[in-house]
């Protein structure tokens, strides 16, 4: 299951899983993070600072001044011989969508794109239920997969100064929601009126690694309705 | 016993910081912190605090006033500075604390051949944590109030430290005595040509304007690529240094996104993260490789040094 240990800088261990993008290979690096959390906690095995999933590595900080390599060494040789059990179930989300063209405004550019019509496009869209691979780039930001290739499409030449938060996008075999506003490239589909981030909240955030996500299709006044009570009533 | 200041000017970019937060970056958020965690703790500790929290500046800083009680505060880093007491000018003093009352104010002019100083103050500041941390990251607007930085005529409240005195260390930190940086192999070092990667250890390197404290842009000679320049987006750190496709590395720095997609052909061993982090833009640096013992002696002897200094410290 681990291909590969390798020391990245002095203070942290990089385990690589497999070279590729795919969901077995996450859903092992997902379950060794699990795991690892679980044995630190029931343990109190001291000095970790993060343990990072990513697609098919995870990463494991540690602070020196508590710890030493010898001890995260030990700490995965443990994990390394566990039997994965993938049986641990996927959370399972639903993500309110709303798909009209001022809030999806790449819809028409991917009609030309892929060559299906608009209502093809959101069909396809709703029928995958996604994988989510990691969270990253900024706090709660989900990469989740694997789009259907009939919707296959290119991040756009020159990225965006700024899009919304809550905006749903996707490119390659990808699909993502921006938490907060920000500059980005990926093509827009639509909008949640869900909060996937509140740094205010004990649970900050919507989505988690490993987390199994499905979309809604809602009309405006429902998003309109939605996105009030999310954003207006509370910080 | 209370006290009130005023940031009547904010500087450059002032942000409230501490160690940072963990266990969080596998939802997106970086530890963060303080740039130099050595200095905060030394101004922590001058001031009577145990760990709070400190002002970090860059460059050209901010000035604030006392407009409530009496309150002791250290300066620390290479700072050039003046204090305003009783009505009376005076040039500041680093790494010594002193105790300011009603009206008096810190002047900060600018940081010398270095990027970040700290101010800390003598008490609780009044301000709930964010994930157990005080630290602002005014990017990703995590922290207290949003995480912004600082802005002008700001105020903040301290429940201010009993029995102040003022203090100051009979043994100062080192200053920097040269720009040589230290590193470990990278996990996609063997992407390197071979060429490069002495290139890459046999010339200086300059550090570039478009750097923050997310990331340091150098500029020197190209690194080339013989595999790929895009891998699977991983788990990044601070330290390491990712080469993209137009061959000039970034050193990923305190305030780093949490995942990124380029090849990474070395790390800043932790020993070396705060010399480099100060070194200001437009400066050449070099590195050197080193093993992970080094890596590890460097560093455990670094916390040594940072303990012995603490520990000088003396009434005024």
């Amino acid at each position: 299951m681990i291909k590969n240990i390798l020391e990245y800088g002095d203070q942290s261990v990089l385990l690589d899983f497999g070279d590729e993008i795919k969901k077995e290979i996450n859903q092992n690096v997902i379950f060794v993070f699990k795991k690892l959390k679980q044995i630190i906690k029931e343990n109190k095995i001291p000095g970790i600072q993060n343990i990072i999933p990513s697609y098919n590595k995870l990463v494991i900080q540690f602070d020196l001044n508590l710890t030493k390599l010898d001890q995260i060494h030990q700490l995965i040789s443990i994990v390394k011989n566990e039997k994965i059990e993938i049986n641990f179930k996927p959370k399972k989300i639903e993500i309110p969508i709303c798909y009209n063209l001022e809030y999806g405004i790449d819809l028409e550019r991917l009609v030309q794109i892929t060559k299906l019509n608009l209502e093809e496009i959101i069909e396809t869209h709703l029928k995958t239920n996604f994988y989510v691979y990691m969270l990253g780039f900024m706090p709660g930001f989900p990469y989740m997969g694997d789009l259907d290739p009939k919707l296959y499409s290119k991040r756009l030449t020159t990225p965006r100064v700024e899009i919304d938060e809550g905006s749903v996008i996707i490119v390659e075999e990808f699909c993502a929601i921006y938490p907060y506003k920000s500059p980005g490239g990926w093509n827009i589909i639509g909008k949640t009126p869900l909060r996937l981030f509140n740094q205010n909240h004990s649970n900050p955030n919507l989505i988690n690694p490993g987390d199994e996500v499905s979309f809604k299709k809602i009309t405006k006044n429902e998003f309109l309705k939605i996105w009030r009570s999310n954003y207006e009533s509370q910080n | 016993m209370k006290a009130k200041i005023k940031f009547s000017n904010p500087g450059m970019l002032t942000t409230i910081q501490d160690y940072g937060r963990n266990h969080l970056q596998d939802i997106g958020i970086s530890k963060g912190g303080a740039a130099l965690p050595s200095l905060m703790e030394i101004g922590n500790e001058l001031v009577g605090n145990k760990m709070q929290c400190s002002f970090e500046f860059i460059f050209n800083g901010p000035v604030v006033e006392i407009i409530e009680g009496e309150i002791s505060v250290a300066v620390t880093g290479h700072v050039n500075f003046e204090i305003l007491k009783n009505h009376k000018l005076e040039k500041g003093t680093c790494f010594r604390s002193y105790i300011l009352k009603k009206d008096d104010q810190i002047i900060i002019k600018n940081t010398i051949d270095s990027v970040y100083g700290y101010i800390t103050f003598g008490g609780n500041i009044q301000l709930s944590k964010v994930f157990d941390s005080f630290s602002c990251n005014p990017r990703s607007k995590i922290g207290p109030r949003d995480g912004a930085k600082i802005k002008k005529d700001e105020l903040f409240d301290f429940n201010v430290n009993e029995n102040q005195s003022e203090y100051k260390l009979t043994r100062e930190p080192d200053k920097q005595s040269n720009n040589k940086i230290r590193l470990l192999e990278g996990p996609q070092f063997h992407f390197f040509e071979k060429r490069s990667v002495q290139n890459f250890f046999n010339n200086p390197y300059e550090i570039t304007t478009t750097t923050d404290k997310m990331g340091m842009r150098l500029s020197g000679s190209k690194i080339e690529n013989q595999l790929t320049s895009n891998i699977k987006s991983e788990a990044i750190i601070k330290g390491a240094i990712q080469v993209p496709a137009d061959g000039q590395p970034i050193i990923l720095l305190t305030d780093h996104q949490t995942i990124g997609g380029y090849p990474k052909i070395a790390v800043v061993i932790s020993a070396d993260f705060e010399k480099l982090i100060q070194i200001p833009p437009k400066s050449m640096i070099t590195f050197k490789k080193v093993n992970y013992k080094e890596a590890q002696v460097s560093y455990e002897l670094n916390q040594k040094t940072l303990k012995n200094i603490i520990n000088s410290k003396i009434q005024i």
